[in-house]
């Protein structure tokens, strides 16, 4: 009887801790999804509005047109889409070679490339600022996806040997003595298998690129190479105190990824823990 | 017939680009950075060879111990914030009754780890906004006390810190419940029959199971809170009075806001050297524990 008491009580607290979480999580997502709603005069009020009624899209409206967004959100899809070829193109390759192949001075270079996700991403931003302007290579795409793409690799690398670790060697050496070629193993067999491997990844890279803001000030400053979060930054410069249209220009960009992560949790978890945990 | 593997050409051949990469846009400019650290630059032209004069005088300077102790407070504070949620976090998720109830929660917890920075700088302004913020509202209703977080060199580091901890408490908790998730649950069992409580079940099954994740998420989130810049710039711009003018973001404003190059590399390789050291007692800490 004791026992069951004590029970109530743990489980009480654990949930009212979840609870607190929640609304940690949620509320400053909530405040501003409903001050991109409300009315401009109903934003600057005190106490503070809760609900946003009467309701109105002015804000994403004048947003919409009123600054770049959309092309910024286009560049950016561009860059993301580059960067994951690129990357998932070398890191697959990459991969293979660490999982299956064995050569000297494999775990030292395998090392010094996971090593450089310990660099301090700013410390190198500088020289790279300036060689892209000296090899006039500032301001466009390539640069973009090239620093990208590198600053991706160790993760890339780390998802997907650990999916490659798990495709038994079996599976290839099938086809091999079936008169395929080792490569061929790789492209027909391993690659097939690897989908889901690849799809992780390149969701990680997505949201990477997508959420960048250090890099592509540094490396852009023209409009047109512009991408969503250094647009977002500035636009709240530009524009004085504004909270309505912040608030929407915060939601058109956000809401699409907070849309794909709940549909493709898995996917992203997965590519997470495959490598950390070690099975 | 076995597959060869030992081909040692095809191996680097498919490592090759990977090694390339990274080499030119990783190695290649910490090499031009240490070498910009040693020199006098006017805005982006480099100058003569001064050897450690940029280096000494960094060390001198009364900002320098600054950004560092302000990186100190907002890893460490950071840190102390982020793992315990997280961990128990974790634990919570993990007791497993209501599955589908915990997918659900876990869904919408898991939110902000895909939330921009600048989106979250920029989300937390506005909520701490002391005329028509929610946060003010409540410290208005109960203390009376209207206060600007942001202004105040005393708090500002403080709201960094909880925003920052907003930000990186998913990935934190995700890689530990992959670990408790990997737990058996026949030694949960027992322990209850040999009379164990919760205490007794955490730390003879779970923690020894989850210590080497507990480790990789510390290091992994060290690194990623000290180098951290753009939070930081949105929020507060290294102010007020540089209260939260960390290392990384020192960098950042020397090299872009100020335009001295030199100072920033230099910054950049003390930042750089720091990292390194913390990596390798790290890895010498685990390698002792085992």
């Amino acid at each position: 009887m004791r026992r069951k008491k004590k029970h109530g009580w743990i489980k009480l607290l654990g949930n009212l801790y979840l609870g607190i979480v929640l609304i940690f999580a949620v509320s400053p997502l909530l405040w501003g999804l409903i001050t991109s709603l409300k009315l401009s005069k109903d934003i600057i009020t005190f106490p503070p509005k809760w609900l946003p009624i009467p309701m109105t899209f002015e804000h994403y409206a004048a947003v919409l047109t009123g600054s770049k967004l959309l092309l910024y959100l286009w560049n950016n899809l561009i860059v993301a889409v580059g960067t994951i070829i690129l990357s998932l193109v070398i890191g697959v390759h990459g991969a293979y070679a660490t999982s299956r192949f064995n050569f000297k001075f494999k775990n030292i270079i395998v090392f010094g490339i996971l090593a450089t996700s310990m660099v301090p991403g700013i410390s190198i931003l500088v020289p790279l600022y300036l060689s892209s302007v000296k090899m006039n290579l500032h301001d466009t795409f390539i640069s973009l996806i090239l620093v990208y793409s590198a600053w991706q690799m160790p993760t890339v690398l780390w998802i997907l040997r650990g999916f490659i670790d798990r495709i038994p060697r079996e599976l290839e050496e099938a086809a091999y003595i079936d008169g395929c070629s080792r490569l061929g193993a790789f492209y027909r067999i391993t690659m097939p298998a690897l989908r889901p491997g690849l799809g992780a990844a390149a969701i990680l890279v997505f949201v990477f690129v997508w959420n960048d803001w250090l890099i592509s000030s540094v490396l852009t400053i023209s409009d047109s190479k512009r991408l969503l979060q250094v647009g977002l930054y500035r636009y709240v410069g530009d524009y004085g105190v504004e909270w309505g249209r912040f608030m929407a220009y915060v939601m058109i960009s956000t809401i699409p990824i907070i849309a794909a992560f709940l549909a493709l949790q898995r996917a992203f978890i997965q590519g997470l823990t495959s490598g950390s945990v070690k099975g | 017939m076995r597959l060869s593997f030992n081909n040692q050409s095809v191996g680097y051949l498919f490592l090759l680009p990977a090694i390339l990469l990274v080499l030119v846009v990783a190695f290649y400019p910490i090499f031009l950075s240490v070498y910009y650290s040693v020199h006098e630059t006017y805005y982006m032209n480099i100058g003569e060879f001064v050897g450690l004069g940029n280096y000494l005088e960094l060390l001198k300077s009364e900002q320098f111990i600054k950004n560092l102790i302000n990186s100190l407070k907002y890893v460490i504070g950071s840190l102390l914030l982020t793992i315990p949620m997280s961990l128990l976090l974790a634990l919570l998720l993990n007791s497993g009754e209501n599955r589908k109830m915990l997918y659900f929660l876990r869904s919408i917890m898991l939110i902000p780890w895909v939330i921009s920075q600048t989106v979250t700088g920029l989300l937390w302004v506005w909520i701490l906004d002391p005329k028509f913020g929610p946060v003010n509202y409540i410290t208005r209703t109960l203390f009376n006390e209207q206060i600007s977080f942001l202004a105040s060199p005393d708090l500002a580091m403080w709201v960094l810190i909880v925003a920052n901890t907003w930000m990186s408490y998913p990935l934190a908790t995700v890689l530990i419940l992959a670990a408790l998730q990997m737990v058996p649950p026949e030694l949960y069992e027992a322990v209850e029959i040999d009379g164990g409580n919760a205490w007794t079940k955490f730390r003879s099954v779970t923690y020894p199971f989850i210590a080497n994740s507990l480790s990789v998420t510390f290091i992994m989130l060290t690194v990623h809170f000290f180098n951290m810049v753009t939070l930081i710039y949105v929020m507060t711009g290294g102010g007020p009075l540089q209260m939260t003018e960390v290392m990384s973001l020192r960098i950042y404003l020397e090299a872009f806001e100020y335009q001295r190059l030199a100072l920033a590399s230099t910054v950049g390789t003390v930042s750089l050297i720091l990292n390194i050291l913390f990596a390798i007692s790290y890895t010498k800490l685990l390698r002792n524990d085992f």
